[in-house]
């Protein structure tokens, strides 16, 4: 476990560094806790890229990381609504803290967008399925979608 | 900014995987990508690593239904919690297997199977969740008196569901002393099978109670007998191994063996090979016998035993007596929690209690109903897409 005194430097695609705890970061991110813990973090030099995170996406993640290292304590409900506030996006924002929250391996962070999705999917027709996530290009030819249509009627 | 359809399938497939069937079959008209994820193999495996476990609990009472009925046969889905509270979800099945002749005899990642009658002659093999099913063809009819039972499973070095149907013959001659006839059915090719082969010598204990449910490492067992020169019925325990199609045979300890007058079934839930042995004297002995070590007859431990004196049901050793008993419990299933499932008949009417040996403790679920309750099949079920791909000869409903 690192050090509360300690601080790391993550920098985002657009090159602007952060400086979180690194207790913060080394409770939530797989990744991270690895980096420090095999020594290939240098507190001196170092800082980690994070080439595929934007800096707006990354301070969310941030403050998720820090929010819960210092509120675990909190009651369940408490944390429930503050993270439904938190994802409180559209859905491109929602895909970008995904693919964050997959590349460093927070888990937590990962379970909460998984099951915030699938609670927006579930019993949900084709049509609004499409619209809330935004997919644009189905894939589907004029054809098959027509076919579909015709065999699942109730669906749409 | 990350766009739908950037996002890796690998992550798709974690979403997708928390949805119920219902909403899956939906989701396959969302896009193109999400069908073909929908389809594979590997997801359907994957979503049903991740299904929750039901206990599948299937009532008949005689009593409140005197004539047969589309509702003579009930079955509830339970949370496996400590009072195993209803779950909400029902169990859709096809309409021709409501009768109250069929009964569920196997579940196997989220499918069904369902037969009918002394001679298992019709079966169905279901996906509840799917409301699709197949009707497997008439398997073989002996002129002679016969019953047969059958166990259903996942082959998984073929891939394959199979039934296997084992019918022995009853007639005063041969009861106990000819070997069943068995054949096999392949979901994938659709046919039944004769298997040929060395069966061994064999009457199956309890046919129908003794619910194919009694699996250790793919092999199902029965509580099989024989008749054996002085001794008169011999106990043994029969396993089938599906991936094979091999007959085996386990010992069972010596008091039980030779106990003609007692019942031996098998039964399962449980990573070991558990027995339930009912005695058939007075007072009445039932016991609970386990196999620690597979194959390894020194290794059967007593784990529990029951007295049934009169009509009282009693286990001196933890000061329990259950009054009004008039006939000895039946065994269901071993939960994952460890506790057995027993079916009691408390002045004719059926109730159910959980056994939980290691704390001690004895409950009463409040689970029955109003009649007499003759058949009770137990096992773990959990929804799934399995059947969704193309099986020759599926219906939906």
């Amino acid at each position: 476990m690192g050090s509360p005194l300690k601080k790391i430097m993550l920098c985002s695609s657009e090159k602007e560094i952060f400086s979180v705890e690194e207790q913060v970061m080394v409770q939530h991110s797989v990744i991270i806790n690895n980096m420090i813990e095999d020594g290939s973090y240098n507190y001196e030099e170092s800082k980690i890229p994070l080439d595929c995170v934007d800096s707006k996406t990354l301070k969310k993640v941030i403050d998720y990381c820090t929010y819960h290292t210092h509120h675990h304590n909190d009651n369940q409900e408490d944390l429930e609504a503050w993270d439904a506030q938190f994802l409180n996006v559209d859905s491109n924002g929602l895909y970008d803290l995904l693919m964050a929250a997959n590349y460093l391996e927070i888990r937590n962070l990962l379970d909460l967008i998984y099951r915030t999705i699938k609670n927006m999917i579930k019993g949900k027709k084709i049509d609004e399925i499409r619209r809330i996530l935004n997919i644009k290009d189905h894939g589907f030819t004029p054809e098959e979608e027509e076919q579909n249509r015709k065999e699942y009627p109730h669906f749409y | 900014m990350t766009e739908a359809e950037h996002i890796p399938e690998e992550i798709v497939a974690n979403i997708l995987r928390r949805l119920p069937p219902k909403s899956l079959i939906r989701c396959t008209a969302v896009s193109k990508s999400w069908r073909d994820l929908i389809l594979t193999p590997s997801f359907i495996s994957l979503h049903l690593r991740h299904s929750p476990p039901l206990l599948l609990l299937q009532l008949c009472n005689e009593r409140s239904h005197p004539s047969p009925s589309p509702c003579a046969v009930r079955y509830s889905l339970r949370h496996d919690d400590p009072f195993l509270s209803d779950s909400g979800s029902t169990l859709l099945l096809p309409p021709t297997a409501l009768y109250r002749e069929f009964s569920v005899v196997g579940l196997c990642h989220g499918l069904v199977c369902i037969t009918a009658g002394h001679h298992c002659h019709s079966l169905v093999i279901c996906n509840p969740s799917l409301r699709r099913y197949v009707s497997l063809p008439r398997p073989r009819h002996y002129r002679s008196l016969y019953t047969a039972t059958v166990a259903f499973a996942f082959d998984p070095l073929h891939q394959d569901y199979k039934v296997v149907r084992l019918s022995c013959m009853v007639d005063d001659e041969r009861y106990g002393f000819s070997a069943p006839t068995v054949e096999v059915y392949s979901l994938a090719t659709g046919f039944w099978r004769t298997l040929s082969g060395s069966t061994p010598v064999c009457s199956l204990a309890c046919v129908g109670k003794d619910a194919p449910h009694g699996f250790v490492n793919k092999i199902v067992h029965w509580g099989a007998q024989r008749r054996e020169g002085d001794y008169g019925w011999y106990h043994f325990v029969l396993s089938f191994d599906f991936v094979h199609e091999v007959f085996g045979e386990v010992l069972l300890p010596e008091s039980l063996a030779y106990a003609p007058e007692d019942s031996v079934t098998v039964i399962g839930g449980r990573e070991e090979l558990s027995v339930f042995s009912v005695g058939g004297g007075f007072p009445s002995c039932c016991e609970i016998w386990v196999m620690k070590e597979y194959g390894v007859v020194e290794s059967w431990n007593k784990v529990f035993s029951f007295t049934l004196r009169g009509f009282s049901l009693e286990v001196p050793a933890w000061g329990i007596s259950v009054a009004n008993v008039t006939s000895p419990p039946v065994a269901l299933c071993i939960r994952k929690s460890g506790e057995v499932l027993l079916l009691m008949d408390e002045t004719g009417k059926g109730n159910l209690y959980s056994l939980d040996i290691e704390r001690k403790r004895f409950t009463e679920l409040g689970i029955g109903g109003e009649g007499y309750t003759w058949y009770l099949y137990s096992g773990y079920y959990a929804e799934s897409l399995v059947l969704l791909n193309n099986v020759s000869g599926l219906v939906s409903y």
